[in-house]
């Protein structure tokens, strides 16, 4: 099975077309059915990070690979600016226990992306940011930080 | 953005027409979601059966849908998809949003409704 290589132009509608790509090869491949939702889910939250706060002005690079066992292995790289700190966000969700006025309407894609991905890295390297992590066949919904 | 509003006595049902409430939407799903639900009053119930997918950002849009109609117009949420009902799971939304399996359940489980 090959791998999936796309390069996409940084900007929502771009995201929207590489993700119509991703589901078509993942309806393509052996893998359970909330595995390909969980991808595109994850996917969808980092090509929106990339393209709203690493904000490149060249092309992102993207990879997904089969691994054993029904596992989606993804790298992805873009040229913006680098995570704060040089470290990966936190995988805590935002308070709830709020009022209803002051409930937050962002915060939440990491902590989606923490309880999905296994392996998940970050590194900046020669000025391009590279993401690393493994989609499990089936994702448990534990408590980040738990692995 | 696509939303179908069909009146019923004390409420407003909306059936949200659109496969995914992704970040091309959410930016004004908002300010839809109150132009359907028209003047008021009472409580608004929004069908996300035809919804396959929903990120971070959808899932914001909600939030923002919910506060933009304020506490006389609560949103109520009815029949999610199984991809919905995963992310509303998994960042703990479900507590916060009132959740019905069907149309009927949330208009039977409105104040004053028989």
């Amino acid at each position: 099975m090959g791998c999936l290589r796309l390069c996409l132009a940084p900007h929502p509608g771009a995201v929207r077309e590489a993700l119509a790509i991703l589901r078509a090869w993942l309806a393509g491949i052996d893998v359970p059915a909330e595995a390909r939702d969980c991808c595109e889910l994850v996917l969808a939250e980092l090509l929106n990070n990339v393209v709203e706060h690493a904000r490149p002005a060249s092309p992102v690079r993207l990879i997904v690979a089969p691994g054993a066992g029904g596992r989606l292995c993804i790298v992805l790289s873009d040229g913006g600016r680098p995570m704060p700190g040089l470290r990966l966000p936190p995988p805590h969700l935002p308070a709830l226990n709020v009022a209803a006025s002051a409930l937050p309407e962002g915060g939440f894609g990491w902590p989606l992306v923490h309880r999905l991905a296994t392996r998940l890295r970050y590194r900046r390297h020669r000025g391009r940011n590279w993401l690393c992590l493994v989609l499990p066949p089936r994702a448990a919904p534990a408590e980040p930080g738990a692995r | 953005m696509q939303i179908r509003s069909t009146p019923h006595s004390g409420a407003m049902l909306l059936e949200v027409a659109e496969p995914r409430i992704d970040a091309v939407v959410a930016i004004r799903f908002k300010e839809h979601v109150r132009d359907a639900a028209g003047p008021g009053p009472g409580p608004v119930i929004l069908d996300l059966s035809a919804v396959r997918f929903i990120d971070s950002s959808g899932l914001g849009a909600l939030v923002a849908a919910m506060k933009l109609l304020g506490p006389e117009r609560p949103l109520i949420l009815c029949q999610p998809s199984e991809p919905v009902a995963k992310v509303l799971r998994l960042t703990r939304m479900e507590s916060v949003f009132t959740i019905h399996s069907s149309p009927q359940d949330a208009l039977a489980g409105l104040p004053g409704a028989a």
